[in-house]
């Protein structure tokens, strides 16, 4: 239910550490949805999509920590977390609101950048490992009408960023927008059939500041698997990365019901600029990635059992070619071409009259990455499989519920990455350990428990937890610079939810 | 100021002659009809229910009418004479309603008004600057601004409010530096590097715009935190002295509405030279509510409550604490502000048949407290640290009284206290320099400085004013117009009784030495007299229906009185006549045409006044050696006093013109208004040229090695002339602006509940400097015994012009309680230029060593006996910078929340666009991107 949002990345196949699935949280969560809106993220989709009025507003903590990670992920991650998700049908058609608010205290991390691991290779890093404070709003919607037998529907979103440095010698501060707008339209077709297309646009500023007041420190330039770009930087010295990212997308969805079953698929193309600059100047020299992509998928959900059990299946691939160009440099230096499928089943199932209900899931992926640097003529294959599942079960007592849930998952990778120790020193620091990280088979296992009141007939009250540990499986590898230990991810959460 | 002798100004002759022609001519022919006025009516109710709301507050605001709901939520007002109006209805507990209407003549006006919780519910939500409005009762270009408008702004004090006004550029939330406003006028200063930090057009305009707070007017006359004009430029002091009232001791939340008159003010408001900003605050609304708003720099929390203490008594109050950290992360720089408010009211005598009181005492007492901090931060600047505290309590008195059913009487008196403490340190390496500890004239053997070490600068200030006024309101009709005539009397007195500027001696600031410039001496502030004022005005609205047709217009003369001694029974020392006319004609209803025009005054600051004595340290003796014991520095100090007794008020001259087409209720709205005014005499310094006489001397025993100093023999055996520049202030100044503004509001786009406001405004400044200006190398022709003469040049002419444009699109939902605001601001045409002659011929003539102006006619500047006076004029002056079109994008989306609460998001330039880089320290560079939330709950009813 996360496709519909207008600041979903475009052209952009960010590299994750292996994850357990999400939890739904049974207390309070809606059923999962399918359609041109929720699956697609065809805007026109909303008013259809949309029949029942919900909201949700949810406050809490959460914590990251350990020695499993790549060499530019955080450590010790506190933060605070509000959150608000709403949908209603106005008049003729509906609106969807989601914000989000975080404000987040992290260390350890190199990176001077929100999103080090995004398909584009420029990063902004430094050698400073401090205490750094981060605040993060983001605010996104949509709108649509319905005009007979066509829909017209509208997303738009902003998600802004503060970073900066706690107390630090070597100062970090950093500053990111991206405002996203979707628009299209929807048509129904006999046979019960709605076909939708849609447009959009993303841009996205990023600004990073490097100061040396008072400290000093080196400043690295990661764009490939050549030795970064490094550079001392003494007081009062300053280095300023801006970055202005644009991408657009144009898709389609198709939405049909045969017997008992909904079903959608969809596809869309995309394409991203990325522009970057590291002086303030009326014509500076730029760095710049260029990325083209295409997403299939398809959607279905059936009810049987008497409406007792929903079952809700999905599928989508998207593939990414990206090329990057480095200023002063002529031709490309870098390529990637990258696919990741992504399928769930989930099965959700409450029998008639009984107090329990639960829901179970199987999810897959399939990750294929390649990325060749041309100057350095060396690249890194990573193949994956990630296979795993989760279950959930929640039982009412009164006006108490209560939930437990589990998750875990294999990943299983077939990788060749560049022999660190021929590479140069700053790869080894830096990037070896990434690489080594997604070269080693590891499993994620996850556990959830809650508990939850419900104040009226469409007002419930819930607290959960849930917890994440990643580490290696298997045997020890022996492979250098792969990372030790685990890391682990908690949160809690009180959630109010007006579900009507 | 009326020139001794002098013919009336060209305005004056104007304004009388209008005042002939509304009177004289109009009158008569208008009295052969009667005039008639109209009825409003109507019903208050619920949102959503409809449920009529019995005992809400209805007032056309800004006049005498209001009456409380009967049972049925009805209410009635007879014999409104016509004219706009806004129609306000409250309640404790509800959001406030304003509807704009406008009566015609013998015509009932009905309208319904919808309360609701909170104002993101009401069908006719305005947050935008209503153009219109005239709540105050005036008639010059005024733009009024209401709680629900300052309620969606990004706004953490007055300033912020104010971007709402076209050619008010937008700017980042926060406490941030000083914040002054430039009212139709455009900043035409430079960087201080280029220009010496001369003051610019927005110092005069921030300084000539009054600020009236909740009645009564706020004034930073008395303010003296300022290290004056020869002060130490490496050491700013974060003070607004010698500028307007530093707008951020006014927090946006707990401002009810604030009118901006950017035309001809009433007669009523004076000291003033740019226009007046009326600010009333939530202290008497009282709807108990609570609000935070926090973003990675600030962080801000307000209360705002009232009880009602049985029905003679209600209080209430208000409380804002807030912090804006400079850079986060990088330095420890922050500003915070803490402001409370308290108002009781207190009815007395019996009740009116509309219930309420016949007469009313309003008590306020207002406190705040704003401090800058800039900490050391021994890594990288050692020794550098600042910090400026004021803090601010005010009690003021407001007793109404109506006289009969067409008079009022007013009584307002209030007593204002600042308490500055500003601090500044630096870090000083010199090298060996001859220096005097004398503080009074005569000569004396000095010591050297030189080394390095740590000085620091204090300025202590406490600031007072006491005001008062005495206002009857008249509503008679006569000569077949209705008028609504004030007449009053002001006095002011404003003093300052801190102990002054402060340093140690020994570890001087000033690093400007060479060798006849002094340094700046501590000097007391309570030794400084008071400087009292009187203003007596006479301010009349007349209204007439002419057929079809609707005439208004305000007339008024005030008289502002500068007294030479303490008191107000001191004589005058300058005088100030100022007309005032304004004028609408209706000849539709869709159609007003309007014009004004008058004079304004403002009254010298204190610090303009009675500036600080300026030393002179001139070095008779510099006998320097590497022994210590050896050295003798001889030096004659002198004192100057600066002070000009003829520095009188600075003059302004407003003329305007406007149209404003309205197309039915809040429909299409254009509002276009050209302007043109013109400010002389606006204070500046000029540079008095003289000289002093240098003794010199002979030594004995000047041989080195003996380990003493030599000794001089007396008297002195010769002597020399050492030119000098005093800085005298004076009425030197010239600020002319000329522009125009519109603002365009077309019609809701219902399907999409989409509204569109268009605001912009063009502005040209130019700020002329009367002055002479010696540029740079007159230092080293000061101590330059062989030079006989050095050029000087005319004073600058700083010109700016700025075209801005706003632009506002608001979603309103009222069914979802869903305001999203996205503001773009066009900066559309940017140019600033000082116009002066900088090539070699440019020199106006020279001066010489007994300090004697020559002026050179520009035929004979290129005579080859002037060779030395044809150099380059350097330092003073800015080339043209033309910086192209550009513009960024602020948004705020605003929410109810369950139990009538308020989610807001606000992103100033939330694209963060950074502006545009066009050359070397040229271009324009935005405010970087800001976001955050703001929480409002409500408190109860």
């Amino acid at each position: 239910m996360t496709g519909w949002s207008p600041l979903a990345r475009v052209a952009d196949l960010t590299r994750t550490a292996p994850a357990a699935p999400r939890f739904t949280n049974l207390l309070a969560a809606p059923l999962p949805r399918i359609g041109l809106f929720w699956t697609a993220g065809v805007p026109a989709g909303v008013g259809a999509d949309i029949v029942q009025s919900r909201a949700e507003l949810r406050a809490g903590e959460l914590g990251a920590a350990g020695a499993y990670r790549r060499t530019l992920d955080v450590d010790d991650v506190r933060g605070t977390r509000i959150s608000g998700l709403a949908w209603r049908p106005v008049g003729h058609g509906a609106v969807v609101g989601h914000v989000v608010a975080l404000q987040r205290a992290t260390a350890a991390g190199h990176a001077a950048i929100l999103n080090p691991y995004a398909s584009d290779p420029f990063v902004l890093a430094d050698s400073s490992l401090p205490a750094m404070r981060q605040l993060s709003v983001r605010l996104e919607g949509a709108l649509g009408w319905r005009f007979g037998r066509l829909d017209v529907g509208l997303s738009a979103g902003v998600d802004e960023h503060d970073f900066r440095t706690n107390e630090a010698r070597f100062a970090r501060l950093g500053r990111a927008s991206t405002p996203a707008v979707r628009a299209g339209g929807a048509i129904r077709l006999p046979m019960d059939l709605r076909f939708g297309v849609h447009g959009g646009w993303t841009g996205e500023s990023e600004t990073a500041i490097l100061a040396a007041q008072p400290g000093a420190g080196e400043v690295y330039l990661l764009d490939g698997y050549s030795d970064p770009l490094a550079g001392s930087l003494s007081p009062p010295g300053l280095v300023l990365r801006r970055a202005d990212r644009r991408a657009t997308l144009a898709g389609a969805g198709l939405e049909g019901r045969v017997l008992a079953v909904r079903w959608v698929v969809h596809a869309r193309r995309e394409w991203r600029t990325d522009e970057y600059v590291s002086t303030r100047e009326a014509t500076p020299p730029t760095d710049q990635w260029e990325a083209t992509g295409w997403t299939f998928g398809g959607a279905l959900q059936a009810t049987v059992l008497g409406n007792r059990l929903l079952l809700t299946a999905d599928a989508r691939s998207s593939t990414l070619s990206g090329k990057a160009r480095r200023a002063g440099l002529d031709g490309v230096f870098l390529r990637t071409d990258e696919r990741v499928v992504d399928a769930s089943v989930e099965l959700r199932y409450q029998p008639r009259g009984s107090s329990w209900r639960w829901t179970t899931a199987f999810v897959l992926r399939r990750e294929d990455r390649l990325r060749r640097d041309l100057i350095v003529e060396v690249h890194s294959d990573i193949r994956a499989w990630t296979t795993g599942g989760r279950i959930e079960v929640a039982r009412e007592i009164g006006s108490f519920v209560a939930g437990l849930g589990a998750a875990v998952t294999g990943y299983t990778p077939r990788a060749a990455i560049p022999d660190p120790n021929a590479m140069g020193p700053l790869y080894r620091r830096l990037v070896a350990a990434e690489n080594s990280l997604y070269a080693v088979p590891a499993v994620p296992t996850a556990l959830w428990v809650g508990v939850g009141y419900r104040v009226g007939p469409a007002t419930v009250i819930a607290l959960d937890a849930a917890g994440e540990r990643l580490a290696r499986r298997g045997p020890r590898p022996d492979l250098a610079f792969a990372p030790r230990g685990s890391y682990t991810g908690w949160s809690i959460d009180l959630r109010v939810v007006w579900d009507r | 100021m009326i020139p001794p002798g002098g013919a009336p100004p060209r305005i004056v002759q104007t304004a009388a002659l209008l005042f002939g022609v509304l009177f004289g001519l109009v009158a008569p022919a208008a009295a052969q009809q009667r005039a008639e006025r109209g009825v409003v009516t109507g019903q208050v109710a619920l949102a959503g229910s409809g449920v009529p709301v019995a005992g809400a507050l209805v007032t056309l605001e800004g006049t005498p009418f209001q009456t409380l709901t009967d049972s049925a939520g009805v209410f009635l007002f007879r014999n409104v004479p016509p004219g706009p109006y806004v129609l306000l209805a409250r309640l404790i507990g509800l959001a406030p309603s304003r509807t704009p209407i406008t009566v015609a003549p013998g015509e009932t006006v009905r309208r319904s008004l919808i309360l609701a919780a909170s104002a993101l519910q009401l069908p006719d939500i305005v947050v935008t600057a209503a153009p219109g409005a005239r709540a105050q009762g005036e008639l010059g270009t005024a733009s009024v601004i209401d709680r629900d408008a300052i309620a969606n702004q990004t706004a953490t004090s007055l300033m912020g409010v104010l971007e709402l006004i076209p050619g008010v550029p937008t700017q980042a939330p926060g406490l941030t530096g000083v914040q002054q406003v430039s009212l139709r006028s455009v900043p035409t200063s430079a960087p201080a590097s280029l220009t010496g930090g001369g003051p610019s057009a927005g110092d005069l305009s921030s300084f000539g715009t009054l600020i009236v707070l909740d009645g009564v007017p706020l004034s930073n006359n008395a303010n003296l935190q300022s290290t004056g004009p020869r002060g130490e430029l490496a050491l700013p002091l974060a003070s607004s002295a010698g500028g307007g009232v530093d707008l951020r001791r006014i927090p946006a939340a707990t401002i009810e509405r604030v009118e901006v008159i950017r035309g001809i003010p009433s007669a009523r408001y004076g000291d003033l030279t740019q226009g007046v900003i009326i600010v009333d605050t939530r202290a008497a609304t009282a709807r108990p509510e609570a609000a935070a708003t926090v973003d990675a720099r600030s962080f801000e929390a307000n209360l705002v409550g009232g009880h009602e203490l049985g029905r003679a008594h209600a209080l209430t109050g208000t409380m804002d604490v807030a912090r804006t950290r400079l850079q986060p992360g990088f330095t420890a720089d922050d500003a915070t502000r803490v402001t409370v408010q308290l108002a009781h009211r207190l009815p007395l005598g019996s009740l009116t048949d509309a219930g309420l009181a016949r007469a009313v005492l309003d008590s306020r007492l207002d406190g705040y407290r704003l401090a800058s901090d800039n900490p050391e931060q021994p890594e990288l600047f050692p020794g550098r640290a600042s910090s400026s505290r004021e803090s601010g309590l005010r009690l003021s008195e407001r007793f109404r009284m109506p006289i009969g059913a067409q008079s009022t009487f007013t009584a307002t008196a209030s007593a204002d206290y600042a308490r500055q403490r500003s601090l500044a340190q630096a870090s000083r390496l010199r090298s060996a320099l001859p220096f005097t500890d004398r503080v009074d004239e005569g000569r004396a053997v000095g010591r050297y400085v030189e080394g390095s070490y740590i000085s620091e600068v204090g300025v202590e200030g406490d600031a007072w004013q006491l005001y008062s006024r005495l206002e009857a309101e008249l509503l008679p009709r006569a000569l077949t117009f209705d008028h609504r005539v004030f007449a009053g009397v002001e006095l002011r007195r404003e003093w300052n009784d801190g102990a002054g500027f402060l340093f140690d001696i020994e570890r001087p600031s000033q690093v400007l030495f060479n060798g006849v410039q002094g340094f700046d001496r501590p000097r007391r502030f309570d030794a400084i007299p008071p400087v009292a004022t009187t203003a007596i005005y006479l301010d009349d609205r007349l209204v007439r229906n002419l057929g079809s047709m609707t005439l208004t217009a305000q007339v008024g003369l005030r008289l502002d009185l500068l007294h030479r001694g303490t008191t107000w029974l001191s004589g005058v020392r300058d005088a100030a006549l100022q007309p005032r006319v304004n004028a609408e004609i209706a000849p539709w209803p869709w159609l007003r045409l309007r014009g004004g025009l008058g004079r304004t005054a403002k009254t010298p600051a204190l610090g303009s006044l009675y500036p600080a004595p300026q030393y002179f340290d001139v070095v008779n003796v510099n006998w320097f050696t590497s022994d210590p014991a050896e050295r003798l520095a001889v030096l004659t100090t002198f004192i100057r006093d600066p002070t000009n007794t003829d520095l009188g008020f600075a003059v302004g001259e407003k003329q305007e013109a406007g149209v404003r087409i309205a197309t039915g209720q809040r429909e299409l709205t254009l509002d276009v208004v050209v302007f043109r005014d013109g400010t002389v005499g606006g204070i500046g310094f000029r540079r008095v040229p003289g000289f002093l006489v240098r003794d010199l001397f002979d030594f004995a025993d000047s041989t080195p090695g003996t380990g003493r100093p030599p000794t001089v023999i007396e008297p002195p055996t010769r002597a020399d002339t050492v030119p000098i520049l005093l800085d005298v202030p004076g009425n030197v100044l010239a600020l002319a602006n000329r522009g125009i503004e519109a603002t365009l509001q077309l019609p809701e786009l219902r399907p999409l509940r989409l509204r569109l406001h268009v605001q912009g405004a063009l502005v040209r400044t130019s700020l002329a400097d009367g002055g002479i200006d010696f540029g740079r190398g007159f230092d080293s022709f000061q101590v330059s015994g062989d030079r006989t003469r050095s050029p000087y040049w005319d004073g600058v002419t700083k010109k700016s012009e700025r075209l801005l444009l706003t632009y506002r699109v608001v979603h309103h939902r009222p069914d979802l309680g869903l305001v999203i605001t996205a503001v773009v601001e066009h900066a559309v045409r940017e140019i600033q230029e000082d116009s002066a002659g900088t090539d070699t011929l440019s020199f106006a003539g020279y001066i010489t060593r007994a300090g004697e102006l020559v002026p050179l006619p520009r035929a004979r500047r290129g005579d080859p006996e002037f060779a030395d006076l044809r150099l380059p004029r350097t330092g003073s002056t800015v080339p043209r910078q033309d910086v192209p079109a550009d513009w960024f994008l602020s948004l705020q989306v605003s929410k109810t929340l369950p139990f009538n609460g308020r989610l807001s998001f606000y992103a100033f330039n939330a694209l963060d666009r950074p502006g545009r880089i066009t050359g070397i320290n040229e271009g324009r560079v935005f405010a970087r991107m800001r976001f955050g939330l703001e929480l409002t709950m409500p408190l109860g009813r």
